[in-house]
């Protein structure tokens, strides 16, 4: 049965103003007791602009909640006759899931009240010990707090829509500048290229430098935006670390040499050689945090970038600087996007204030800590420690004389920081190293010097002109084997003074630890050093491609057109998708340079009709590069989908478009060097098995096994040149270091470019084999 | 005829170098896995072993240990063959006991020099 009254009626007038609600709230009260329903009735009548209906069941009232949303808060017992305690707690929590809720429970059910709560409800009275008065005040608190908490939740609401508008604005407005960016970039590069006077070269110089750190600061910003939206994915690949180090101490030791500040890696202990984990923001967030530490440390101070083994399977990266450092103020807030240190302590990223939040996000997506230690004038140290588990380790062979014993090596250098780190380096690779850092100490290191001498000797270029003759004539006679000299830059003078010196390598500046274990034992096999002189010519070939640049952009194509002029390649031109389908035949281009984002027929959908145009064709199918301001991963995704075989973001820089048109060229058709007839006799069944090879590598990149294509690349690589194939060697390399990083359209790429010249070579050799001599 | 046993799991390798070796006038036998390579070296006592560090079974590196610990075939010199970059493998070829390297791409010129100086200077450490 349910019964509705108005209550307060009769002092309405006289009690508005008391009441904290406006309009008129009807109550359920859900109550099978007669007399406790009076109680509260009794309780609630003084109370204006209240109506209050009752139920005496649970399904009656949850019936009433259904029905009628006007309901505002519910008063219900807990013991129905169609149900008990918790459970009539729980239906009706449910069924008023934003109605202020509460619950009457008997005089020793203390707890199961406080538990109500818990479970969501405002509030609870225990039966037979509330007053009147105590009633009206727990309908009244139920009702503000729940009005409250709605506009609470609805001013929330506003702000995440507020926030997410403003990650899709700045996302769309970054996007947008990147293009005409590209433009100028572009076109700055190539005007660098000319010849211009000093200031003029200069001013370019400087606009180019505007340029790229306009580009980083957008970069960041979509970053910072995509973190925020919760859409940037870390790429987990196996990675070798020396090599990113190596990477990462070149793109910071020129513009710390430039500055006059020492710049140096150490690698405290041996750290797993290869390592899985997101190699390119690990990258980014180094060389954010050694440019920002660059920037605040004035000429003579130093640099120093610290990686060691952390706690299982981690590795800390430390940056350290001899800067002007941070009060504690600033360094509350160096991590705040947007805010700047007062001092004049920016953050990295060309100081707009976004590089160091930047890396602090990214770190703790690779599930670390960026941490700072710094005091005002005593520099300041950025480290952080992330989980990178290992592949594989480091085994530089361990350097003997042959007759067991450890080789001893004289590290002369001058610099403390780097000389340091060199003969820790040099030790974890089983070396006895000594120091020596001046003329004197070389003299003395020589005069100490181990019962079996110095094997090598690693000299700083700085030190080669204050040696007295009697000195070098010393160090000429002492080390037996080696004579590694370290250079700045391999200049000319330089190399032909080392020669003179007796020193037979040199190792380039900045030091790292593979540098010189390369630098020492290269000097000592120049066999080798020959060999991969003669394979890196194997890959460098002339290319000449028929290209079509399709850009809706005058400016951008003028921008490639600029970039390719002294190039063998031949350009067309369309300014659509329509006037390119137009143009395009199967055949008819080596490659096409497809804008993704064009007015009428989109980039992908032009990609896809190319591709349905070449199917019935015997031609080769061209290569499609998609070019886009787009940074997002999806994207790539989307135009690989569309038949596209890369994929180039916007803005393109003049090295990444050559190196592009060079993987996706044509080959010259006279690769095959001539072999052995035996050999020749053999190549047709060989060539088969690289069509079966080519199948098998598609088949598993279907199947994400990269680790098959490794394999398939690596055999190719090995057998290629036997059959006079060089080439075949170069892309099967290709093949195996595309899956090594597992790039899925480096590895299509290298298959397209394995089928054609297996493809090419079969036409071309079946006639000789037969009419051999 | 000096006799040279290749070891490789590359079949087409092994073919290409076989025909090689034969115009160069050496004698050749096959093997494609660390076992069947330890039988073929017993059955046809080479004067050389070309061994592919990175075989399927039992790696390269294993069989090398076996040919070295086995009495009637450590005398035979091994050359290893690679196609794995960098100087650590090389010197660890050469620690565990191999008498040349090759690495992979094997040019023609390097294949026949680095066995005829490895036989030359295994003979003379024998004559000696």
């Amino acid at each position: 049965m349910t019964s509705v009254e108005t209550l307060g009626a009769r002092n309405q007038q006289a009690c508005s103003t008391r009441t904290p609600w406006t309009k008129r709230e009807r109550i359920l009260l859900i109550e099978d007791n007669p007399d406790d329903a009076l109680f509260l009735r009794r309780a609630l009548e003084s109370v204006p602009n209240l109506e209050l209906i009752r139920a005496e069941t649970l399904a009656e009232g949850t019936a009433l909640l259904e029905s009628d949303p006007a309901i505002s808060l519910v008063f219900s017992d807990l013991g129905l006759p169609d149900s008990d305690g918790a459970e009539t707690a729980d239906a009706i929590l449910h069924h008023a899931a934003d109605k202020p809720v509460i619950i009457m429970t008997g005089s020793d059910d203390l707890e199961l009240g406080e538990d109500m709560i818990l479970r969501g409800a405002q509030d609870y009275l225990v039966k037979g010990e509330f007053s009147l008065a105590h009633a009206r005040r727990v309908l009244r608190h139920a009702i503000v707090r729940k009005n409250l908490e709605k506009e609470l939740f609805a001013a929330r609401r506003a702000a995440e829509q507020a926030s997410l508008a403003k990650g899709e604005f700045l996302a769309e407005v970054s996007h947008e500048i990147r293009t005409p960016l590209n433009v100028i970039l572009g076109l700055t590069e190539v005007l660098m290229d000319e010849s211009w006077t000093n200031t003029q070269s200069e001013q370019l110089q400087t606009m180019k430098r505007a340029g790229d750190s306009l580009l980083s600061l957008i970069n960041s910003v979509l970053d910072l935006s995509k973190i925020e939206a919760g859409r940037l994915d870390l790429v987990q690949a196996d990675f070798d670390i020396s090599e990113l180090l190596e990477n990462f101490i070149d793109l910071v030791a020129l513009p710390g040499r430039k500055k006059g500040v020492s710049v140096s890696l150490d690698l405290v202990d041996p750290i797993p050689c290869v390592v899985t984990g997101d190699s390119n923001r690990l990258l980014q967030v180094l060389t954010n945090l050694a440019w920002n530490a660059l920037k605040f440390t004035e000429s003579g101070g130093f640099v120093k970038v610290e990686v060691q083994p952390h706690a299982r399977d981690q590795i800390r990266f430390s940056v350290q600087d001899s800067g002007i450092g941070m009060t504690e103020e600033e360094l509350l807030r160096v991590f705040d996007a947007y805010e700047q240190g007062s001092g004049g302590r920016a953050n990295g990223s060309s100081s707009t204030g976004l590089g160091l939040p930047l890396c602090q996000k990214l770190v703790s997506l690779m599930g670390g800590d960026l941490r700072v230690d710094s005091q005002r004038g005593e520099g300041s140290e950025f480290h952080f420690a992330i989980p990178l588990s290992p592949k594989g380790q480091r085994s530089w062979p361990a350097p003997s004389d042959g007759k067991g014993e450890q080789r001893s090596v004289l590290v002369a250098i001058r610099d403390d920081q780097e000389r340091g780190a060199a003969i820790r380096a040099l030790r974890h690779s089983g070396w006895l190293a000594s120091a020596a850092n001046g003329p004197q100490g070389i003299e003395q290191a020589l005069d100490r010097s181990p019962t079996n001498g110095f094997q090598a000797c690693l000299l700083d270029c700085f030190l080669m002109d204050e040696l007295a003759e009697s000195t070098i004539d010393k160090l000429r006679r002492s080390v037996t084997r080696v004579k590694v000299a370290v250079l700045p830059s391999p200049r000319e003078t330089d190399l032909l003074r080392c020669g003179q010196l007796g020193f037979e390598g040199t190792i380039a500046r900045p030091l790292t630890p593979s540098r010189l274990q390369h630098g020492l034992h290269r000097t000592q096999s120049s066999a080798l050093r020959d060999q991969q002189a003669a394979e890196c010519a194997d890959g460098r070939l002339d290319p000449s491609a028929r290209i079509l640049v399709v850009d809706d952009v005058k400016d951008n194509r003028s921008v490639v057109e600029a970039f390719l002029q002294s190039t063998n390649h031949r350009l067309d031109f369309a300014d659509s998708g329509e006037r390119a389908l137009e143009k395009f035949r199967p055949g008819a281009y080596d490659i096409v340079l497809l804008d993704m984002r064009m007015p009428g027929i989109s980039g992908l959908e032009t990609a896809r009709r190319m591709r349905l145009s070449e199917r019935d064709s015997d031609h080769s199918p061209a290569r499609i590069i998609a070019l886009t301001a787009d940074a997002f991963e999806e994207n790539h995704r989307e135009s690989a989908a569309a038949g596209c075989d890369l994929h180039l973001s916007k803005p393109i820089q003049r090295r990444t478009l050559l190196r592009a048109l060079e993987d996706a060229s044509p080959r010259p058709e006279e690769t095959v060097v001539e072999v052995e007839p035996e050999i020749a006799a053999l190549l047709p069944s060989f060539l088969k098995n690289r069509e079966k090879d080519v199948r098998q590598a598609r088949q598993a990149l279907g199947s994400d096994d990269f680790e098959s294509v490794e394999t398939l690349g690596h055999n190719i690589k090995g057998n290629g040149s036997v059959y006079g194939l060089p080439l075949l060697s170069h892309l099967g390399r290709q093949l195996e270091a595309a899956a090594q990083s597992r790039k899925s359209e480096r590895i299509t790429s290298c298959l397209n470019q394995i089928a054609d010249l297996v493809k090419h070579t079969m036409a071309n050799t079946t006639g000789p084999t037969e009419t051999k001599p | 005829m000096k006799k040279i046993l290749l070891v490789d799991d590359d079949k087409d390798l092994l073919r290409a170098l076989g025909a090689r070796l034969r115009t160069s006038g050496y004698e050749v036998a096959f093997a494609t896995d660390g076992v069947s390579c330890i039988s073929a070296a017993v059955k046809e006592s080479p004067s050389l072993i070309l061994l592919d560090v990175g075989l399927p079974a039992g790696d390269g590196y294993k069989c090398l240990e076996k040919l070295q610990a086995n009495l009637q075939l450590n005398h035979i010199p091994v050359v290893m063959l690679t196609g794995r970059e960098g100087p650590a493998v090389q010197e660890r070829c050469m620690r565990e006991g191999a008498r040349g390297f090759l690495q992979k791409p094997v040019r023609k010129e390097d294949l026949l020099e680095v066995i005829e100086t490895t036989l030359v200077q295994s003979e003379s450490s024998c004559a000696s």
